[in-house]
């Protein structure tokens, strides 16, 4: 029985078709899991697929070059390997950049790994004229080689028999230079221990035997070079040696596409003005594209609410029964699924610019300017996307390889006035500016939200982010055609992975707020007589050194976590006017000055609940998520502060 | 043909060069590029340099990579 089931672990570089092999092996049948001992940060996924009687548990690996440093990624791929042995590890490299690729797989055979090579990308291989003759390359390397193409079913068959044919470890450990191996022999004493001796020599603790610092010693000065270098070389030299007697390079002319496309997207007149394009695209695509959709699940629960509502009175159910339905049930679900139509056609345009390679040119484009942020280039999609909505902007983060670059653009993406900024902003500008000024203002507070992001950046990066290092060497993947099936899987696992874990916990906190919003029994919902409209008091003089010190303020700001948007909403609850009304009730409460610092306060405190949750979810910290939103309540009431107290000094 | 040696900051796009030695690269960059295979005397080719003048786009081994001119300047290279 147990013998039907295998462990399989996909391991090899980042861009040679790792993921694609996961999806296209397991379909939709995956799920993200933790790695034992670890916080988070860097997912693992896991999945299930069956062949020939035979089912599989497969783990995608961390993408790595190599497992030998101490960087987490890398820490995470030995570690399992070493610890839950897997039955099967299967290496998939890029046949068209095999001398790179091996240098992981001769790691995989001195851990002492049962592996399979799968040679993927063959025909990119082929068009740039390698001759690969894979029956001598396994000869060479001790392990079944198989040919496989991720994105179809090319070799499927092949890669499945042999991960069934459950191969054993390579017995033909690689030869390095006689010095070398003498010492290697030194520390492992048998053939299994020879990843950990490299792994012990390339890395030095304090607490390390005296054998093992003297032997680096002598080695280093026998070689004269660093035993990094040292091993890097051996390793690369046993490398060429294979592929002198394994692969023919037939013709160098045929160069590949990828440098003459690159000579175009990267060009110094023209990289720009197509990124702008693309980008426009994109942002049109997400949130125009979006907006249609987002609507009919607005209008459906709305609808769905109503009827709900209007059965709940036939049935003369208790008020506060048909408010918990309505208002917290389907108003807390529908405030979650209304993202959707954007994360969806985000998560779709990403992956196609990921999959064909275009991102990684991004982020080359960008580099200059978001590095003078302390940022990466490829920040800036996120950035660019949170002007729309920064639930999908937060999520955006994990194409960045750093733990550092990703939380420090969590914590910048929410500064970029969302969609549902908008109303509150059309509201008050609408009163209190005249039609003259009114684009002006509006402007002004886009802009104010980029320099406030600018000022933290650089705040943060000289207190909490110091430590992280600014500097990176960026592999840049060849261009390739995305496929279809590809980007749908990656779409539908994102988009999933939002409606479970930050749909259950958004939706608990709607409820939490509605409950507030509702208790004691029988007020009005929102008013000021319910809990909310007690803690609004009670906090409203918080904000008055801001010029809006009073509770009904407090109370839309409050509500305001759940969407920005239903700040407008609450006013009108609160007043017991409609929203076209409002003017008169609001030029009342507020002066011009008062309204343009409650508007920088909206723009900058946390966007709402489902932000906050998804940053929680991409974070992986609660800790860090209170950090986060600590800092954009008092980053919101310091500017705030500083724009009615200057205001008033000025004047105004 | 003399050979000579310059920084990889200051080789001119087009051009092939061999990497010689790793001067002002902190540890872990060094490691992580000798793992992308510029170990010393491999062959580098200098492809070309984004709109903004940084990072730099490099081909090592077949593969594309881009790097900062600031770490660039801390590898020493030869011509061939």
């Amino acid at each position: 029985m147990s013998d039907k089931k295998l462990t399989v672990a996909l391991a090899g570089n980042p861009n040679a078709g790792k993921t694609t092999l996961f999806n296209a092996l397991t379909g939709m049948r995956n799920h993200v899991g933790n790695w034992p001992g670890k916080t988070v940060s860097v997912e693992r996924m896991e999945g299930k697929a069956e062949y020939n009687g035979y089912t599989f548990e497969i783990v995608d690996l961390p993408g790595t070059y190599s497992l030998s440093s101490r960087a987490l990624d890398e820490e995470i791929a030995a570690e399992y390997l070493r610890n839950e042995k897997p039955d099967v590890v299967v290496n998939i490299v890029d046949a068209a950049h095999l001398e790179r690729n091996l240098y992981l797989t001769m790691q995989l055979i001195e851990l002492g790994c049962p592996l399979v090579l799968a040679l993927n990308m063959n025909k990119y291989a082929e068009a740039e004229g390698f001759v690969i003759d894979t029956n001598k390359l396994s000869k060479l390397l001790g392990v079944p080689v198989v040919k496989i193409e991720a994105i179809d079913k090319t070799g499927r068959e092949d890669l499945l028999k042999a991960i069934i044919g459950k191969p054993a470890a390579s017995n033909i450990l690689p030869r390095y230079s006689e010095e070398l191996e003498e010492h290697i022999a030194e520390i492992a004493k048998t053939p299994s221990e020879r990843f950990d001796a490299l792994f012990a020599l390339l890395n030095n603790t304090e607490d390390e035997p005296a054998e093992i610092t003297s032997t680096r010693k002598h080695i280093e000065n026998m070689c004269g070079a660093d035993i990094a270098e040292v091993i890097a070389d051996a390793r690369y030299a046993y490398i060429a040696g294979v592929l002198h007697e394994s692969v023919h390079h037939m013709q160098a002319g045929g160069k590949s596409q990828t440098g003459r496309i690159d000579r175009i997207l990267t060009n110094r007149w023209l990289g720009f003005p197509i990124f702008a394009l693309i980008m426009y695209v994109i942002f049109q695509l997400v949130f125009t594209l979006g907006a249609p959709p987002m609507e009919w699940i607005e209008t459906f629960f709305g609808w769905l609410g109503e009827v709900c509502g209007e059965g709940l009175a036939a049935v003369s159910a208790p008020d506060w029964v048909t408010s918990l339905v309505v208002d917290g049930i389907i108003g807390g679900v529908g405030g979650v699924i209304v993202f959707l139509p954007n994360i969806i056609i985000m998560f779709f345009l990403l992956s196609i610019m990921e999959a064909s390679g275009y991102l990684a040119r991004v982020a080359v484009l960008m580099d200059r300017i978001m590095h003078a942020l302390g940022l990466h280039g490829k920040s800036f999609i996120p950035m660019i996307l949170g002007f729309g909505c920064s639930v999908p902007a937060i999520m955006a983060t994990r194409t960045l390889e750093s733990e550092r670059d990703r939380k420090l653009t969590m914590l910048l993406t929410p500064y970029m006035s969302c969609g549902a900024r908008m109303p509150v902003y059309i509201l008050f500008v609408g009163i209190f500016f005249a039609p003259e000024w009114q684009g002006i203002a509006m402007f002004a507070l886009y802009f104010l939200g980029i320099v406030v992001a600018l000022l933290v950046g650089i705040a943060l990066r000289h207190t909490v982010f110091k430590a992280g290092k600014t500097e990176f060497v960026l592999e840049l993947p060849p261009y390739r055609l995305p496929t279809i099936k590809g980007v749908l899987l990656h779409t539908w696992n994102n988009a999933k992975e939002f409606l479970v874990r930050a749909g259950t916990i958004i939706f608990a906190a709607c409820l939490v707020v509605w409950l507030l919003a509702s208790l004691p029994f029988g007020v009005e919902y929102g008013s000021l007589d319910s809990v909310l409209g007690m803690i609004g008091s009670a906090i409203a003089p918080i904000f008055e050194p801001l010029g809006f010190g009073f509770a009904e303020a407090a109370v839309a700001i409050i509500m305001g976590l759940l969407a920005k948007e239903v700040v407008v909403g609450t006013f009108g609850t609160l007043f017991g006017v409609g929203e076209e009304a409002l003017g008169d009730v609001l030029i009342n409460l507020f002066t011009p000055l008062s309204s343009v610092s409650f508007m920088v306060f909206v723009l900058l405190y946390v966007p709402c609940l489902a932000a906050l949750f998804t940053i929680k979810k991409e974070s992986g910290s609660w800790k860090f998520t209170i950090f986060a939103a600590a800092l954009m309540l008092v980053v919101a009431w310091v500017v705030s502060f500083i724009v009615y107290q200057g205001g008033l000094l000025l004047g105004f | 043909m003399q050979k000579t040696s310059m920084s990889l900051r200051d080789v001119k796009p087009g051009l092939t060069v061999q990497i010689a030695k790793f001067n002002g690269v902190s540890e872990d960059l060094r490691r992580r590029l000798l793992e992308l295979g510029m170990t010393c005397g491999s062959r580098v080719t200098v492809c070309g340099e984004a709109p903004l003048g940084d990072p730099i786009v490099l081909e090592v081994k077949g593969c594309r990579l881009a790097l900062r001119k600031k770490e660039a300047e801390g590898i020493e290279v030869k011509t061939i």
